[in-house]
């Protein structure tokens, strides 16, 4: 059983490449944009990890296919949000929306 | 009848609001929508409460080796108070959302965010427990920004929806890699294949993992910073589904996981034990400065999510030890204090609702003697806070006592006294506080408010009575949260 392969450690890379764009990015659009890149390199993780000796357990794929359904919800809502944040702001950069601190 | 006869039901209801919301309106009952989810919820209630213990296959025709669920004492204490919560939420709803745009959503919206945390109280696998994770959370991201035509719950919903998210992809991560070593994602079929893995430093990784995914909506520290904002913004009775129940789920999914999934691994207790240190600490001090009511409830439930983290960080830590007494009474001081709070909290945020809805400010200043004029509201927030308080007689005390007690067999170590010693500081901070704020609100001054209507101030009086009956039938509470807290925890007590 071999856990460590190039789609795992895609997975991993994307991972950290979605995280880094959530954290540094201020364009509320970059941002969902990074949510999407970790949703989908925890779909890529799971095809990764049904990988047994070059067959794909279907389990996998169906755990996929379901949760990219599911992050269509969160990006229909997301987006959503942000088009009302828009509205009301007239900017979709993050930093301005702080009238919520403490 | 099983737990997939109660999500059905729930499920199809759901349904029924959007028809009873079309056909309500046509007719001139804008209400239909929530007399159905009334219904539905009460009926949801009472199948929950009467599930027999076991485990349930709902589609093993359709030839889906997952989506197994399981109702244990442990998933039952939490879903009979997911839906008694939401039928109270609901009730309350009825007058205090009226006139509100958009009803039917809200309804819809309510009754789907009580399905998926009852899903997630039921199921028994992981990856359905994600799935019931993200309903619950989607549908609270949306109640949250619910009054999307004002600033500060777009504002605040945007926030909840970025950081929850990303916590539960996090959460989603690890469940990838769980089923990578193991296959499955079945609760008992991974306890007991987990058993046997020797690698500690992967079940360390997992569990980090899984700690910090639930963690952001359980609203640890430093992941908590959503929850002051979302709260205020929130319709009331959104803020006390989320303060009394969202986080709850998140709690016992972090319980679930790693209580019952992963074995027990020096060095995740100490964790445990510290974020939840940090997270009341954190919420204690933070809520001291607030005088906007709402985020002082909001902070102080912070602090509350911090003890129960205490109370099962030392569960934790002692079953690693082998100290099973010590064990089975943190995380069953942990699970009482769940119960205690979510009680305790939907009640102190429906009283909150009434006296805003009544004066039209959130700024405790604002409501100073409100609790004089509003006799019901009043006495009743006054329960609310003497229990959250830990005085004595009632509840909120034997759970802070309970989760102290866990605490008790480690003392030998100097890193657990000082825990100890930190969690009681908390806990007489906390006290002050209550107490200040409750004479703050029974102070002499003419407000000019008036009680509100029944359907407002009766599910505040049902919460108040159920902290008081809590305490009378502490004994009988006790013995089930000690079976739940050993369910949890997959040993005999």
């Amino acid at each position: 059983m071999s856990l460590l392969n190039a789609y795992s450690v895609a997975a991993a890379a994307l991972v950290a490449v979605g995280a880094y764009c959530v954290a540094s990015k201020r364009n509320l659009i970059k941002i969902i944009i990074g949510i999407e890149i970790v949703t989908t390199a925890v779909n890529l993780n799971f095809i990764a990890m049904g990988l047994r000796d070059g067959v794909l357990d279907p389990l996998a794929s169906m755990y996929a296919a379901i949760s990219m359904a599911i992050g269509a919800a969160v990006a229909a809502l997301a987006l959503g949000l942000v088009l009302q944040a828009y509205r009301h702001y007239g900017t979709l950069d993050s930093s301005k929306m702080s009238r919520l601190r403490w | 009848m099983g737990p997939q006869d109660v999500l059905a039901l729930l499920f199809g209801s759901s349904l029924m609001v959007i028809v009873a919301d079309k056909l309500g309106r046509r007719l001139g009952a804008a209400k239909a929508c929530g007399y159905v989810t009334v219904a539905a919820l009460a009926i949801a209630l009472l199948m929950s409460l009467s599930a027999a213990p076991g485990r349930y296959k709902p589609l093993p025709a359709m030839g889906i080796p997952v989506a197994e669920l399981r109702v244990d004492e442990a998933s039952r204490i939490f879903s009979v108070l997911f839906a008694s919560l939401g039928l109270l939420v609901a009730i309350y709803s009825l007058k205090y959302m009226e006139g509100e745009e958009g009803l039917g959503a809200y309804y819809l919206l309510l009754l789907l965010m009580v399905t998926g945390m009852m899903g997630v109280a039921l199921s028994n696998d992981l990856f359905t427990l994600y799935c019931f994770w993200e309903l619950m959370s989607v549908t609270a991201y949306a109640l949250v920004a619910f009054r999307w035509w004002h600033w500060e719950p777009i504002e605040a919903g945007l926030k909840y929806l970025v950081m929850s998210t990303l916590g539960a992809l996090v959460a989603l991560y690890a469940i990838s890699m769980i089923y990578g070593v193991a296959g499955t994602t079945n609760f008992d079929e991974l306890r007991s294949l987990f058993t046997t893995l020797d690698d500690r430093e992967a079940i360390r990784l997992l569990a980090g993992l899984l700690l910090f995914g639930f963690g952001v909506t359980a609203a640890i520290a430093p992941f908590h910073t959503w929850l002051p904002d979302a709260h205020p913004a929130a319709p009331s009775s959104i803020s006390a589904m989320l303060s009394g129940v969202v986080i709850k789920a998140g709690v016992y999914a972090i319980a679930r996981s790693l209580l019952y999934i992963l074995p027990p691994t020096s060095g995740i207790g100490y964790l445990l034990m510290y974020v939840g240190l940090l997270t009341c600490t954190v919420g204690n001090l933070a809520a001291l400065r607030q005088l906007d009511i709402k985020r002082f409830l909001a902070y102080s439930s912070v602090a509350n999510i911090g003890y129960i983290m205490v109370g099962i960080g030392a569960g934790y830590r002692a079953h690693l030890l082998g100290l099973t007494h010590f064990a089975l009474a943190g995380v069953a001081g942990a699970t009482l204090h769940v119960i205690n709070h979510a009680l305790g909290k939907g009640l102190l945020f429906l009283c909150a609702g009434s006296a805003i809805h009544v004066i039209r400010s959130r700024a405790i200043p604002d409501l100073e003697g409100c609790g004089r004029s509003m006799r019901i509201t009043g006495i009743s927030s006054a329960i609310g806070l003497l229990n959250l308080a830990g005085i004595p007689p009632l509840a909120g005390f034997w759970s802070k006592l309970l989760i102290a007690y866990g605490l008790v067999g480690m003392l030998w170590d100097p890193l657990t006294t000082a825990a100890l010693a930190i969690f009681v500081a908390n806990a007489i901070l906390a006290a002050g506080y209550y107490i200040y704020l409750l004479m703050r609100l029974y102070r002499h001054k003419t407000t000019g408010a008036s009680e509100v209507s029944p359907l407002m101030w009766g599910p505040e009086l049902v919460l108040a009575a159920a902290c008081i009956i809590l305490t009378l039938l502490l004994s009988q509470v006790l013995v089930h949260v000690y079976m739940g807290a050993s369910a949890l925890m997959g040993v005999m007590g």
